[in-house]
């Protein structure tokens, strides 16, 4: 391979400027970095086009693309709290992996198409001691951490550029978080960090937890402000999964039934969805419902909780664009996965059609939509994993001031 | 991505002439795909016969051949054109040598073939991306012009990217 890429473009330092650029919005960031130090015009060049918007923007459009051919995921595997012991300085060297899966035609090579790697990520301060009160989002190659005392860190990696968000306004004293979102506001051109919860009201005796709140960070500005949310919430929700899709946040809790909380980044509007055929679903009843992303359309599977057996995942999409909007929504049911055995939960669709999902030996499995077989075995990460998300290595800054999309 | 669309239902022939003096006749439909000649056309209206005097021939053919296959597969209904596309645009780069390549790209750029432009340029990244620096430097025929020490600076400062 590399001997045929060799006196590729014998001709070709006059390639103009304009075709250069073309190829640079098509090559990975490291590799882009790293070629600052081909020459001085290249690394003119180079320097310029990661400072600019317009070119930030179509890069991260082509990373992202569909017909990209890996994904790459990122885990928390170890307890956050568990930093602070230096006996565990093996777990905090690996709390962060990522795992990078890629998608080829020829399905025939089963193994080694995969490469999990130690994940180098800014630490928030050690105050939760369980990484499950630390969330981790990711948006457009930012990646948001943040717990629920007000704590943020935005950071991408793959610049080497992080930020910590100024304190909110609403302090930990007196907001019970219940959720924490980020994303990128389209009309705005700008990422915002969300969080809401109930305010504590002391009152005779007891607390008050009844009056819900909420508050926008906008890095464009640099700044929190108080915005209104409609919604109630039992005080003892747990949370389940989150993400970022199309402009608008999701949230799934149990409160204790499933819901499932959407946020539009734009018009910052709250809205509780309903599930498919008004389904109520308690926790700790036979069936699990787990929300998602595919192909940018928000998913839902509904399957059974029963270790052992052979299960089936039924995959509803939603029907509209914009969801989060109107409250309302559709659901169509798009397939079923299955009946497979030994397969715990569901994780995610990744590109090309393919689907990752647990097993109940804590390996993951990639399954094959399109031929509904299963790929192959992934024994690579760790089974403490406490949560995970797709991530693309972008050029955008968390510097803030003007951001490009 | 939008193409220039085209809404009349007779099909005009135009003559291409490249460099070479090879000739193509082509449905108006199939080359205002093509940037420059949809700018040309506009322009010149009713002028039927198209000289492009820096594409010869065998360049001038493919991307054409690129362009009918993208005209004829968005005549179709809009479902799984996509697919069909992508499908195609993958055979079409396969087995691409390295000089076919990079005349092919000078053509495209030359005709404002944007969608043709984009598979190309991403063809090329998929060759050199992860390369080394040194590696980068002999595919294109670069000489380091740094002054002694300046390199070591940026390779420092952008470390992680080396590893």
């Amino acid at each position: 391979m590399l001997g045929c890429c060799l006196g590729l473009f014998r001709r070709c330092y006059d390639l103009p400027e304009e075709v250069l650029v073309e190829i640079f919005s098509w090559l990975p960031t490291d590799s882009l970095i790293r070629f600052k130090c081909v020459s001085k015009s290249w690394y003119a060049l180079i320097s310029f086009l990661i400072k600019n918007p317009e070119f930030v923007s179509k890069h991260l459009r082509n990373i992202d693309n569909k017909i990209s051919s890996s994904t790459c995921l990122v885990f928390c595997c170890a307890g956050y709290g568990q930093r602070r012991h230096p006996e565990l300085k093996f777990l905090r060297r690996n709390m962060f992996q990522s795992l990078t899966i890629f998608h080829d035609d020829d399905n025939e090579r089963d193994f080694g198409n995969y490469v999990p790697q130690h994940f180098d990520l800014p630490l928030l301060p050690a105050r939760d001691q369980h990484a499950s009160n630390v969330v981790g989002i990711h948006c457009d190659g930012i990646i948001c951490q943040a717990d629920y005392h007000g704590n943020v860190i935005l950071c991408n990696p793959a610049i080497k550029e992080w930020r910590t968000l100024p304190k909110p306004r609403l302090d930990d004293g007196c907001l019970a978080t219940k959720g924490v979102g980020f994303g990128y506001d389209p009309r705005a051109n700008d990422y915002k960090v969300v969080r809401f919860g109930c305010e504590r009201i002391p009152r005779v005796g007891q607390v008050d937890y009844s009056k819900t709140k909420a508050e926008v960070y906008s890095m464009g500005t640099d700044s929190w402000r108080e915005i209104g949310i409609h919604l109630k919430f039992d005080r003892f929700l747990v949370r389940a999964q989150k993400f970022f899709s199309r402009g608008v946040f999701y949230w799934s809790m149990w409160a204790p039934t499933y819901m499932v909380i959407s946020f539009h980044m734009s018009d910052e509007l709250f809205h509780s969805m309903t599930l498919p055929n008004d389904l109520v679903v308690t926790q700790g009843e036979q069936i699990i419902p787990t929300v998602t992303v595919w192909n940018e359309s928000v998913a839902l599977f509904l399957y059974h909780a029963k270790i052992g057996v052979a299960k089936s995942f039924e995959v509803w999409v939603m029907d509209d664009y914009y969801v989060g909007i109107k409250g309302t929504c559709s659901w169509i049911r798009k397939l079923v996965v299955g009946p497979l055995v030994d397969i715990a939960t569901p994780l995610a669709f990744l590109k090309n059609d393919e689907f990752l999902m647990e097993a109940t030996d804590g390996s993951l499995i990639l399954y094959d939509l399109r031929r509904q077989v299963l790929r192959k075995r992934i024994q690579a990460v760790s089974r403490l994993r406490c949560w995970d998300f797709s991530y693309v290595k972008s050029l955008v800054s968390v510097q803030g001031g003007s951001q490009s999309r | 991505m939008s193409s220039s669309s085209t809404t009349t239902t007779t099909t005009r022939l135009l003559m291409l002439k490249a460099s070479d003096g090879v000739t193509f006749e082509v449905e108006e439909a199939v080359a205002t795909k093509l940037g420059a000649i949809n700018n040309m056309v506009e322009e010149e209206g009713s002028e039927d016969l198209i000289c492009l005097p820096n594409v010869n021939g065998k360049f001038l053919g493919m991307v054409l051949e690129w362009c009918k296959k993208h005209a004829n597969n968005n005549t179709n209904s809009d479902k799984g054109n996509d697919e069909v596309n992508k499908w195609w645009d993958k055979e079409f780069v396969m087995d691409l040598d390295q000089n076919t390549l990079y005349h092919l790209l000078m053509a495209a750029d030359y005709l404002s073939g944007t969608e043709l432009v984009d598979l190309l340029t991403e063809k090329v990244a998929s060759m050199i991306r992860g390369k080394k620096v040194e590696e980068i430097r002999e595919t294109f025929k670069i000489k380091s012009d740094f002054l002694p020490g300046q390199e070591e600076e940026i390779r420092k400062k952008n470390s992680w990217a080396f590893e």
